[in-house]
């Protein structure tokens, strides 16, 4: 895997986890409220 | 061009071939990290909820409840630990299947780290509400920091060094020991500086602000009686339990109408 590609799917999962935390924490308030 | 290292992230069967990832394989991946850190918020979350109400709670079955669970939290507890357990699985599966980087070893560290936090923070928070340290969430905090921070090192070895751990641990056995030596001067250091850590936590606990924006009860619960910000939500689940209990007989007239006297006199 080239270093480039390498960086492409570092930042791409960086984001990801970043949209799980959001999601995870909109999910909480949904349930719990 | 690629390095001998970066080179080395790819099996020898996939050498030469194309490495791209297909659509379906690249959804799967994602999706599964990103239910994975959701399930890890929710836990978290969940944690800081059941920690609001003293630490444990139960909902269901055909026992008096003395503390029951705040909304929802059943669901996402029990939601968050099997979803996490088995998305993650399916991360795993999927980096391993396409040599993609992984960050699948920040899972248990973000886990055990997120988890030990609340700990502290919920043992500061007890001591400035008045109900003194809570040393056995103290030492359930050292506890999960270590177990989340040791595999930290090792997890961000994987990420930015530039060989998987197995292969840098056979292949550099020098590197591995001298990390581990790290790690346990670490421990060294933390376990001298114990006294000033204790220090450093009593005068957080002064200067942590008073609103926590749940209503706490304490850990012994029998007392029931309602501490921190005024919450009406709150006060009336505590008369509620009151009420059963005086109705179960648990609680005598005169104990129950002390115990409520006392409910209603911090409250306003």
């Amino acid at each position: 895997m080239t270093s480039s590609r390498r960086g492409y799917w570092i930042l791409i999962q960086l984001a990801t986890i970043v949209g799980g935390i959001v999601g995870g924490l909109r999910l909480f308030d949904l349930i719990t409220r | 061009m690629e390095s001998s290292d970066e080179a080395s992230l790819v099996d020898s069967s996939d050498e030469g071939a194309d490495s791209r990832v297909s659509l379906r394989t690249s959804f799967w991946l994602l999706a599964s990290l990103a239910v994975v850190t959701a399930c890890l918020t929710l836990l978290f979350m969940g944690m800081r909820a059941v920690m609001a109400i003293g630490g444990a709670c139960a909902e269901g079955g055909p026992y008096l409840i003395a503390n029951p669970c705040p909304k929802g939290i059943p669901l996402v507890m029990i939601g968050s630990i099997w979803g996490g357990l088995i998305f993650a699985g399916i991360y795993i599966w999927q980096t391993t299947k396409t040599k993609v980087v992984s960050f699948a070893g920040f899972i248990w560290p973000a886990l055990f780290l997120s988890l030990g936090w609340n700990f502290f923070e919920f043992s500061i928070r007890a001591s400035r509400e008045g109900h003194g340290v809570a040393w056995g969430w103290v030492v359930c905090g050292v506890l999960f920091a270590l177990m989340g921070g040791i595999p930290l090192l090792f997890a961000t070895r994987t990420l930015f060094g530039s060989k998987p751990l197995i292969g840098s641990s056979i292949s550099n056995l020098g590197g591995s020991l001298k990390l581990a030596a790290t790690g346990l001067s670490t421990v060294r250091q933390l376990r001298s500086a114990m006294p000033e850590i204790l220090r450093a936590m009593s005068s957080a606990a002064a200067a942590w602000p008073q609103s926590s924006g749940y209503p706490t009860v304490p850990v012994t619960g029998t007392e029931a009686t309602t501490t921190g910000a005024p919450d009406p939500g709150g006060l009336v689940a505590v008369l509620a339990k009151l009420d059963e209990l005086h109705r179960s007989g648990a609680l005598s007239d005169d104990e129950y109408q002390a115990a409520k006297k006392q409910v209603l006199g911090k409250g306003q």
